[in-house]
Order: C-alpha cells, then sequence, then structure tokens
C-alpha cells in the first residue's frame, strides 16, 4: 500500500481507549525495528541452546514447558500463551544483553510465508547448532531425559495432578509422546513422535518459504476478519465465540467434545502443522511445529506473538464497542483462579504457582503491538473523526459527487501554512467477495476522461484500502465513511479559482484500473477540527 | 447430491454416495449476518486435513487438527463462509481428507456432523 494509501486509512485508524505508552512494543518481523529484534532474538536462543539441560531457560526445557502445561481447544489458550511468551521475552531480553528486546510477530496474513531471517543460523531448528542435541532420539534421550526426570521428581503435588488430567501419570507416559510409542498398539507411530531430528525439523524451507494455497486461505483476511467478529469472549457456540471451548482445567485434552474457535481451528492450527510438513510430509515423521515440543522451533514464538497480537486486536475493538472482553460473573472468576505452575521466568528460575487471572493484560509485561492486520477494526468508526465544523453536504450523481466550498475556506485550504487540509467524508459501500485488497483512488476535480492516476497526479487525494472481505457485522453498518484530507495542489483548483459558483468534484477509481468502481453513497467536505 | 436439513445428523452421509452436501440456513440471510459452516470431526489418522470447498471449488478452509491426543476426536470447527456462495439459502460444499499420496470422500465416522449456521450482528 502506497503512503498516501496509509494516510488515508489512517484515518480511520483511531487511537481507541488511550492507553499509557506501553515500554516495550513487538514490531512486525518485516519492519526495520522487527530485523533489529531478530538479532537479538536469535542471541538469545543461541545463549539458550548452551545452557545446561538442567537449566530451565535451556531451550529445549523450555519447549518442554509448553508440552506439560500448554491449553489448546480451550479457552485459556489465549491467556496461557500470553504468559508463557512473556517470561519467554523477558529471557531473550536477559541473555540476549538487548534491554529494549521484545518478540517481532509474523502478520501471515500480510505475509503469506516464512520470514526470511528465520532461515538464519539459530532460528531455524535445523541449524547445525542445534545438532549435538538433536540429531538423532538417542542423542536427544541423553541430553535431556535424565534432568527432565529430576525436574519431574521434584514436581509438587499440585503440578503432578495437573499432569495426570493430561494423561501423564509419571515420566514414562510424557516420554512415549516425545517418542511416539503407542503403549496400547505396542509399537512406535513416526508421526506421533514430538522429537525431530535436526535435518527433518522444519518442512519450509529458504527455497520453499511460503505457505500452500490452503494454509494462505486458513490465513487470509477473510478467516481472520471473522475470527474477530465474535463479540463474546466465550459462547457454547463456538462461531459465537472469540475462544475455543470451557472446559474444568487448562491441561483437559481436545476431544469430541471441544469447539475451536476460528482462529485457534484454523490460522493457528494450520500454520503449526504446515510448517511441520503435515500434507507433503504424510504419514510423517513430521517436524516440530506439529506438536507439543513445538517451541523447539523458533517460528513458534512469533506464530503466537500473533496470535496474541489477534487477541489484543480483539480486546480493544470489544473496548471500542463498549462490550465485555473477558468472561462475565461467576465464569471470571474460574477463568482468572485457573492455576498456571510451570512457567519459568526471565531470571533463570521457576514462577511457581500463579494464576490465569495474571496474564490477562499486556501491562503484565508492559508491552503493545506495532499495528497488523486487522487493526482497522479496532479503530471507531470514521464518523467519530469527523470536523467538529458543520462540513458541506454535496450530492451524488453519475457516481461523481460535488459540494460548493466558500472561497475563503477553499483559500485557508490552499495556504501554504494554512493549518489544516479539508477533509472529504466519503461514504462507499463496503466490497463483497474474496479478494484480499480492494483499494480505490481518490480524484479531486480530474477532467471526466481522468480514469487512473498516478500518486504524484494533482488529482490525486489518496487511496481508501479495504481489507479483505468485510465481514457484515464488523462495524457498525454496511457502509464505510473515510475521511480523507483534500490535496493541497494548486492545479486541482486552478479552475475551481477561476469560476467560484462551481463545485468541487470528487470521484472514487478502483487503483490501477482493475475492476469496477464503487457506487459512491455520500460526500461532505469541511474543515478539520483544530 | 444429497439435499439436507441444516443439521445433517451423524450416520446419514454414507460415504460413497456422493461427494458434495447440499446445506440450508436456518433462515433467510440477514444483513448482518455471517454465515458458517461448523463442522464436527470424528477421529482422524495423525496428519490427516478435512478440506471443504464449494461444489465448485472455492476454498472455504482446511482443518488441520492440532494437539488431539492419538485416537481422540478432532472436536467442531466453524469456517466462516462468503455471502456469495450462497444462492437461495443453500450451499454446496464439497468435503475431502487427505491421505498420502492424495485425498479420498470422509466417511461419516469422520465427518460426524456438519450443518449451515449464521453468526447474527450484535
Ligand atoms: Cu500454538
Amino acid at each position: 500500500m502506497t503512503s498516501a494509501a496509509l494516510a488515508a486509512a489512517g484515518t480511520m485508524l483511531p487511537s481507541g481507549p488511550s492507553r499509557a505508552a506501553a515500554k516495550y512494543r513487538r514490531y512486525n518481523v518485516t519492519s526495520a525495528e522487527g530485523q533489529k529484534m531478530l538479532a537479538s532474538y536469535a542471541k538469545g536462543v543461541a545463549a539458550m541452546l548452551q545452557l545446561p539441560a538442567s537449566h530451565p531457560q535451556n531451550w529445549f526445557r523450555n519447549a518442554f514447558i509448553h508440552l506439560m502445561d500448554c491449553p489448546h481447544g480451550n479457552w485459556w489458550f489465549y491467556v496461557w500463551h500470553r504468559g508463557y511468551l512473556g517470561y519467554f521475552e523477558q529471557s531473550i531480553r536477559a541473555l540476549s544483553g538487548d534491554d529494549n528486546f521484545a518478540l517481532p510477530y509474523w502478520d501471515w496474513t500480510e505475509l503469506p510465508e516464512i520470514p526470511a531471517g528465520m532461515f538464519d543460523g539459530v532460528l531455524t531448528p535445523a541449524d547445525k547448532a542445534y545438532q549435538p542435541f538433536t540429531a538423532n532420539l538417542a542423542v536427544f534421550t541423553s541430553f535431556i531425559k535424565p534432568a527432565l526426570t529430576d525436574y519431574w521428581n521434584g514436581l509438587s503435588k499440585d503440578q503432578r495432578g495437573q499432569l495426570a488430567i493430561r494423561g501423564y501419570k509419571s515420566i514414562d507416559d510424557l516420554w512415549n509422546d516425545v517418542t511416539g510409542f503407542s503403549p496400547s498398539a505396542k509399537a512406535g507411530i513416526s508421526g506421533n513422535e514430538a522429537f525431530a531430528t535436526t535435518c527433518a525439523s522444519r518442512y519450509l524451507s529458504r527455497d520453499n518459504p511460503k505457505l500452500d494455497a490452503k494454509t494462505a486461505y486458513d490465513v487470509s483476511a477473510f478467516v481472520i476478519m471473522a475470527g474477530l467478529l465474535p463479540t463474546d469472549f466465550y459462547n457454547s457456540d463456538n462461531y459465537l465465540s472469540f475462544t475455543s471451548s470451557r472446559t474444568a482445567s487448562h491441561n483437559d485434552q481436545p476431544n469430541g467434545t471441544t469447539k475451536f474457535s476460528t482462529l485457534e481451528g484454523l490460522p493457528h492450527n494450520k500454520v503449526h502443522n504446515y510448517i511441520g510438513g503435515v500434507g507433503p510430509l504424510d504419514p510423517g515423521p513430521y517436524g516440530n511445529m506439529t506438536n507439543f515440543l513445538s517451541p523447539v522451533d523458533p517460528i513458534f514464538f512469533l506464530h503466537h506473538s500473533n496470535m496474541d497480537r489477534l487477541w489484543d486486536v480483539w480486546t480493544r475493538k470489544q473496548q471500542r464497542l463498549k462490550l465485555p472482553y473477558l468472561p462475565e460473573g461467576a465464569d471470571l472468576k474460574t477463568f482468572s483462579d485457573e492455576p498456571f505452575l510451570f512457567y519459568a521466568d526471565g531470571k533463570g528460575g521457576y514462577v511457581g504457582p500463579s494464576k490465569a487471572g495474571d496474564y490477562i493484560s499486556t501491562d503484565r509485561f508492559d508491552y503493545d503491538y506495532a499495528p497488523g492486520f486487522g487493526e482497522n477494526i479496532v479503530g471507531p468508526p470514521a464518523v467519530a473523526a469527523a470536523p467538529r465544523a458543520k462540513p458541506q453536504q454535496g450530492s451524488v450523481k453519475a457516481n461523481t459527487g460535488t459540494v460548493k466550498i466558500p472561497g475563503e475556506a477553499l483559500e485557508a485550504h490552499l495556504a501554504a501554512a494554512g493549518p489544516q487540509p479539508l477533509m472529504a467524508q466519503i461514504t462507499l459501500p463496503r466490497p463483497t467477495g474474496y479478494s484480499t485488497v480492494r483499494e480505490f483512488d481518490i480524484l479531486v476535480n480530474a477532467p471526466p476522461g481522468v480514469t487512473q492516476v498516478a500518486a504524484d497526479s494533482p488529482y490525486y487525494a489518496g487511496t481508501i484500502a479495504f481489507f479483505g472481505s468485510m465481514m457484515p457485522g464488523m462495524v457498525m453498518s454496511a457502509d464505510a465513511t473515510f475521511a480523507v484530507p483534500l490535496p493541497k495542489k494548486q492545479e486541482a483548483f486552478a479552475a475551481l479559482r477561476a469560476a467560484p459558483n462551481q463545485p468541487l468534484s470528487i470521484r472514487v477509481v478502483p487503483s490501477g484500473g482493475i475492476g469496477a468502481a464503487p457506487t459512491l453513497k455520500a460526500l461532505s467536505v469541511g474543515p478539520l477540527r483544530q | 447430491m444429497l439435499l439436507l436439513a441444516a443439521v445433517w445428523p451423524a450416520g446419514c452421509f454414507a460415504a460413497e454416495a456422493s461427494k458434495d452436501v447440499e446445506l440450508s440456513l436456518p433462515r433467510p440471510l440477514g444483513p448482518g449476518d455471517t454465515a458458517i459452516v461448523e463442522i464436527t470431526l470424528g477421529a482422524l489418522g495423525r496428519g490427516q486435513e478435512v478440506s471443504v470447498t464449494t461444489a465448485s471449488g472455492m476454498p472455504l478452509g482446511t482443518i488441520s487438527p492440532f494437539g488431539l491426543r492419538a485416537g481422540a476426536d478432532a472436536g467442531t470447527y466453524a469456517l466462516p463462509v462468503p455471502k456469495e456462495t450462497i444462492k437461495d439459502g443453500r450451499l454446496s460444499v464439497h468435503l475431502s481428507i487427505s491421505q498420502p499420496g492424495g485425498s479420498r470422500t470422509p466417511t461419516a465416522l469422520e465427518v460426524r456432523g456438519i450443518a449451515l449456521k449464521l453468526a447474527p450482528q450484535r
């Protein structure tokens, strides 16, 4: 998208309920800041790989926290991963020496391929630095199993209770999931093996980084917007629920009664599995991302950073709509009191007993997100940003909007030192269909023959971008009103100044001339509130 | 092609009978509604995925179960449906399940239920 497009769309973006600036910011991995974060990330991962297996921050031990405790298919999915990522981020901060480190996120909707930097050095589990630990199952077993057994033997009664719910009554039960051994079949099943050898740890590679068509669909704008649509944190109907099933414990494993939310059930799961080779590598063995040892692959944390970002986007959308963003009443207590007992902290110790409620807010780890896909649903309806001074109502005829601008308003607009430009409020129907991005250029006073402009055209006033096929119900109405600043270009207004009784005209045309022009529904122009 | 009510009870869909399932909306689609295909899956083999498209091949989503214990049923999933694919309150969907080297029609034990539902605007 052009910067002018961003500017036009940016007027729809909104600050939302004002929050104090967070200490740390999680950037899109493709941004310059995100790339800098990757360098620190690599340092931290390298340091964690070198820690002994007895150390809670050892790279693989950190992954076992996930294997032993992660919730999937239930309403604690987001909040547990928020705690897990938050402490992990502290560890990388401490071990990389970068005091400002914050996890970058991988916005797969905008970039449906593994970010290039994630094939460098220790940022891929196929790197030689992993070889001493994951060359084969015997090597991995001798490295980690003794330390893990010691850890197991020191667990509290409460921790053992949670592990039993998970199906782990002994370290052997747990280890069967690492090896893929099925006690009932008395045989190993390669596809069930959580361990992956170094060379087969990730299916996607630098030469083949792209998500396939089916995975790209599951992360598409249409699906993500639908996943953000529910207005209940939890609803027993999953298509009305932001989170998956309400269960008795976060350690309840998914089963036939589980109802997956759209965001967990489609983008979250599919990205995990495709990166690990589900599909192309059937019937296994698969790479790390397909199972609960997935945090062995550093891409895990960028993937989950994006899931966490989408929760934050959804929460701020709910706040903007003045709707609850957490369970209500007794449900909130049940949700918040769930004990999380397995985290390790950034100082190299165990966190000890904590509760889900401790991790509801991003304030707990003092971070926020640079805007990514979906952010535009957080904004208040554009009308809220409308100028205070009464705008001039225009009329629409033959898909061209016209509006009379008082001479002094026009001169004030064109004055180089003038404070604020005139703003056009342009109402369009939201496009339907499946294309991921729909962009329209705004033309001001363009001669009738002009149907396409470059950004340097005197008639170009910016680009309105619709993200995805907007779902009805995503915003307050099926129409969208954009506030677009008019350009301060003399050429565009020369004819108007020469003939002050003529109206200003506005047309909306498809960017790049592809597709049909949208039906212009309404237009007004006025000075921006100062 | 089978013509089914809005809810497709388990077992009424014979694997070999048809590849496409016609679903009906429970009520007319309102301006604020989002249509959802809700699918309940039984136990799948490790690595097996269920792909859903319209009868004409437009993707509606691929369900790739994650984090299930071997042999556990895979649960219920919600796939949003673009409005334009629904004609006269009906939607024909095509289901396939992956297997090494290709795909096939799922059995009634693998796909236990499927329904077209509406999420209203609140
Ligand atoms: Cu995950």
